[in-house]
């Protein structure tokens, strides 16, 4: 008995060592739970035409990242995998990414602009993007007719409707500065500042700048006049808006189908004055695959198509990062508009690895000015100064 | 006699793969874990076959698992601690040479080159022997040879032009075969006298249904063949044009042997060299530079990981963003350690003692009961108490206790310092109590009632028999449990990071740090939010760091209270 565990153990631990890595001739994809299946039917479409058998693996999104690193590390690993623009600055420093070359300038023409700027590194491109993440302004249409177009406007709207348990505005804001940026960045505020090549330069942070400033007191303010309930987080936000307690949130496409499903009657618009950031998702090749050409094959020639891009979103309804395929998805999702028009004043979130030290002084310098204990402007600026010395180390 | 084949026919089969296993290991270059399976090797060996060794047998499994657990996983931090493995040194130097040499780039001013694939039919199907015909850019036709294996994954073709309809490479002859109703259409080569058919070319759409074999059999082999001519350079598929067309490339850097100045003297020296700038790659800083002719900036190619010596451990004593909130960060560590410790204990004692009263009904009920806290996952617990119970405007304290029955004002339990402490012992607490309450509950049941009555006949108060009796004897059996709370509540990361996540943050501080953040957890932030992203190297220095702190601190409680000497008695 005790010898065959024995046994067991060992053949585990050597089965578990080599399952994921590339063969020559077979293209392997790692992909979260969502895009997977959808994946899989078109690799299988693909081989059939192309006679390359293509091999998804399913795995957690935040794993796809770690277990890239560690395993294309190795020399093993998949040939493409399926992530987000901000693993780019981490993953191609390592020098694990192969560079996007094989779009023609026609087809970056098709590209929403800030998705190709957001997989851009070093003035090189390391995905091909297809769906855009992005925050804009749901707005229930039982009370709102107009949504507001300023930032005063939807201040005073929302303090007009907000009585007695409910709220004006639900706004998930507390410790979280990805929701924070529209503000922060519509009122003039920046995380890094552009050198001339327009590459990011880590040693000029905007975040304490006069706009900076004013974007978190304009925060700050939303809490002061009770319009934002202290302590509210994601899901309460969310939870305030699908039971009609909130009549506008501040909220990106993911949360569409939570509202669709709660039968709000719901319209999108851009956040008044609002300055987002844009999360994309794309492909990326390893760059020590064996089957690098192989892989592009299937990007170019096969995934990259209006057809396949609107398979994509009916798989994973996130905007989609080609213009024709937006607009196609348009008429039968008119949400999509209003994600589509704040996509237009956005910036892309930096992937440059020196993003990593800014995220927790950020939380802090809002955390702090919420909850009353620094003004807006001393606790930014003691943000600026560590991430400053982090970045200096 | 049975029993004896079935032990060598083990023992054998074990061997077998556990020597394929180490083979293995060392192929991989895991030298460390191959040496570990070699030490359980022989250990599995000497338990099995020598008598002597047969009360090892009974220990086998656990000493495997101890082996893969734990020794190697404290075996690789401590070497890892030594290393500058962090984001952008990913690579050990060999593959990062290896990465250089395999990197391939297009020329300035490229040429395009079209193709069509020629094969031998062998009983009417397509083999894995062919020829390519390609079409330069002024039309002029060449011929490229079988692509022929050079070095590891790497394969070689020569390409010449065709004069005539015929050409000649490393002594086979080539000649063009053209069709007869279209002279315009070249349908064959003839290889020393033996045709290849036309197969696949990518402009014709008529030669598509052959796309499948192409790419299944020529394809790996094509996108790693160089395409060599004297006068017109390489040829290659590259990742920007893919199958479609050849496009002029080479390779971006090259080994060559160069005089290099070293230690004053001047040596022949295998190097890098870019094949573009012409200048030789530099190295230094555990990184490869390519250095710009013109103006002689240096950027960095691509780094690899390596022996740094004491590097993370100077670095993290010497640098002022780690040091300056350390020491409130410390005291905090050892108050929430102790604390947890008191409270848990305090809670667990005093329902042991109520539990052990016989007197009581349904006592195993209400035993059972107390245990949930500890049977539930604490990251669902804590999660739960974070939302549910804590939240400022929605938990149910604030609202309903506080706001309700006391009407009093909400508590903001994340935002300030002592309240967020408040909520973590409280939490740990909660956690903590029932293994307490059982350790306590055991340890009670060993103390004989004649010591009760003794003290009762004499005269002696229950507190006081407490003090005097129950707590001293517990105290015996119980001390180096205790100690091993303090050292688990002392990386208690769980708690922390799901609870408050280290908030509320110290104002004002040169580096992000929180009022609850206790050591492991802020060295987390340190070393995988930083600015270079991970720094594995750092975060294993720190580990062990934290791991010597705890061992000290263990070690003067042990000698203090003479737990393992009263233990020993």
């Amino acid at each position: 008995m005790k010898r065959w565990f024995v046994l067991s153990m060992i053949i585990a631990s050597l089965t578990v060592m080599s399952v994921f890595a590339a063969t020559p001739g077979q293209l392997l994809i790692w992909a979260d739970s969502t895009r997977a299946p959808i994946l899989t039917q078109l690799g299988n479409e693909f081989q059939a035409v192309y006679g390359i058998p293509v091999k998804v693996v399913e795995m957690n999104f935040g794993d796809i990242r770690t277990k890239f690193v560690t395993a294309a590390a190795a020399g093993e690993g998949p040939d493409i995998i399926v992530g987000a623009n901000d693993w780019v600055g981490e993953l191609a420093a390592d020098g694990l990414l192969s560079p996007i070359t094989f779009l023609s300038s026609d087809q970056l023409k098709q590209f929403a602009p800030s998705a190709l700027q957001a997989f851009s590194y070093g003035g090189k491109l390391y995905g091909l993007p297809y769906g855009i993440d992005v925050l804009a302004l749901f707005y229930n249409k039982d009370y709102v007719t107009n949504p507001p177009t300023t930032p005063d406007q939807l201040f005073t709207m929302a303090q007009q409707m907000t009585s007695g348990g409910f709220y004006g505005l639900a706004y998930p804001v507390y410790g979280d500065p990805y929701f924070s940026a529209p503000f922060i960045q519509g009122f003039g505020g920046y995380v890094f500042g552009t050198n001339p090549d327009g590459s990011l330069n880590p040693n000029d942070i905007g975040l304490a700048n006069a706009g900076a400033v004013k974007g978190l007191d304009y925060i700050v303010s939303l809490f002061k006049a009770g319009i934002i309930p202290q302590g509210e987080d994601y899901n309460t936000a969310v939870n305030l808006f699908t039971s009609g307690k909130a009549a506008m949130m501040i909220n990106g496409e993911w949360a569409v189908p939570q509202v669709q499903q709660a039968g709000i009657n719901f319209g999108v618009a851009p956040i008044p004055g609002g300055k987002p950031f844009v999360g994309v998702q794309g492909f990326m090749i390893n760059s020590k695959s064996p089957n690098q050409i192989q892989a592009i094959e299937f990007l170019s020639d096969y995934v990259n198509t209006n057809d396949t891009m609107y398979k994509i979103w009916q798989a994973d309804p996130r905007i989609p990062a080609r213009y024709d395929v937006s607009a196609r998805a348009e008429k039968v999702a008119p949400w999509l508009k209003g994600f589509v028009e704040a996509l237009s004043n956005t910036t892309p979130m930096p992937n440059i690895p020196q993003m990593a030290s800014v995220w927790n002084a950020w939380t802090n310098a809002i955390n702090l000015a919420i909850d009353g204990k620094e003004s807006s402007q001393a606790a930014l600026t003691t943000a600026v100064q560590q991430i400053k010395q982090a970045i200096s180390q | 006699m049975i029993k004896k084949a079935i032990l060598w026919i083990s023992v054998a089969l074990i061997d077998a793969i556990l020597g394929w296993s180490i083979t293995l290991l060392f192929i991989n270059g895991s030298y460390a874990l191959g040496i570990i399976v070699i030490l359980l090797l022989v250990f599995i060996d000497y338990a099995l076959i020598n008598p002597k060794g047969y009360p090892f047998r009974y220990m086998l499994p656990a000493l495997i698992i101890l082996m893969i657990l734990t020794v190697y996983p404290i075996y690789f931090t401590f070497q890892i601690a030594f290393e500058n493995y962090a984001t952008g040194y990913m690579w050990t130097r060999d593959q990062a040479i290896n990465i250089l040499l395999d990197k391939v780039v297009i020329s300035p001013n490229p040429k395009f080159f079209n193709y069509s694939v020629y094969t031998l039919y062998k009983d009417y199907k397509p083999t894995n022997d062919f020829v390519l015909l390609l079409k330069g850019p002024d039309g002029k036709l060449y011929i490229a040879s079988s692509p022929q294996p050079s070095s590891a994954g790497r394969y070689t073709s020569s390409f010449e032009m065709l004069t005539n309809g015929s050409v000649s490479i490393d002594g086979v002859n080539y000649s063009v075969v053209r069709s007869l109703k279209d002279p315009s259409q070249i349908i064959a080569i003839s290889v020393n006298g033996e045709n290849y058919n036309y197969f696949y070319s990518p402009s014709d759409q008529s030669t598509f249904p052959n796309l499948k074999f192409f790419n299944s059999n020529y394809g790996s082999i094509l996108s790693n063949t160089e395409f060599i001519n004297p006068e017109i350079g390489t040829l290659f598929f590259t990742t920007t044009y893919g199958f479609n067309k050849l496009v002029t490339a080479k390779y971006e850097y090259t080994l060559s042997t160069m005089p290099v100045v070293e230690n004053g003297h001047q040596v022949q020296k295998t190097v890098l060299v870019n094949t573009i700038t012409g200048q030789p790659v530099l190295e230094h800083n555990s990184a490869f530079w390519d250095v710009d002719p013109s103006t002689g900036k240096q950027t960095m190619i691509i780094g690899y990981y390596g022996y740094t010596g004491l590097a993370n451990f100077s670095s993290l004593l010497t640098n002022k963003q780690i040091m300056s909130p350390f020491l409130s960060v410390f005291i905090w560590t050892f108050e929430w350690a102790a604390l947890s410790v008191v409270f848990t204990f305090a809670v667990g004692l005093i329902l042991a003692i109520v539990l052990n009263n016989r007197n009581m009904r349904f006592r195993t009920i209400y035993r059972t009961l107390l245990i949930i806290p500890w049977a539930i996952p604490g990251f669902i617990s804590i999660i739960m108490f974070r939302v549910g119970f804590f939240n400022v405007s929605f938990g149910i304290i604030n609202r309903i206790f506080l706001g309700e029955w006391l009407h009093l004002p909400p508590i903001n339990w994340f935002g300030d310092a002592f309240w967020a402490k408040v909520a973590l012992f409280l939490v740990n607490t909660w956690l903590g109590f029932p293994y307490m309450m059982v350790i306590s509950l055991g340890a009670l049941q060993s103390i004989p009632d004649d010591l009760y009555e003794a003290a009762s006949i004499d005269g002696s108060s229950r507190w006081h028999s407490f003090w005097t009796i129950t707590f001293p004897l517990l105290m015996t059996p119980l001390a180096p449990l205790l100690i091993a709370s303090f050292a688990y509540n002392f990386n208690n990361f769980n708690v922390i990071y799901l609870l408050t996540g280290g908030n509320p943050p110290i104002p004002n501080s040169i580096t992000p740090a929180g009022q609850t953040d206790i050591l492991i957890s802020y060295t987390y932030n340190l070393a995988f939010g930083g600015a270079s992203g991970r720094n594995y190297g750092l975060a294993a220095a720190i580990s062990i760091l934290i791991f010597a702190i705890i061992a000290t601190i263990s070690a003067i409680n042990f000698k203090l209270s003479g737990s393992f000497e009263e233990v020993n008695k």
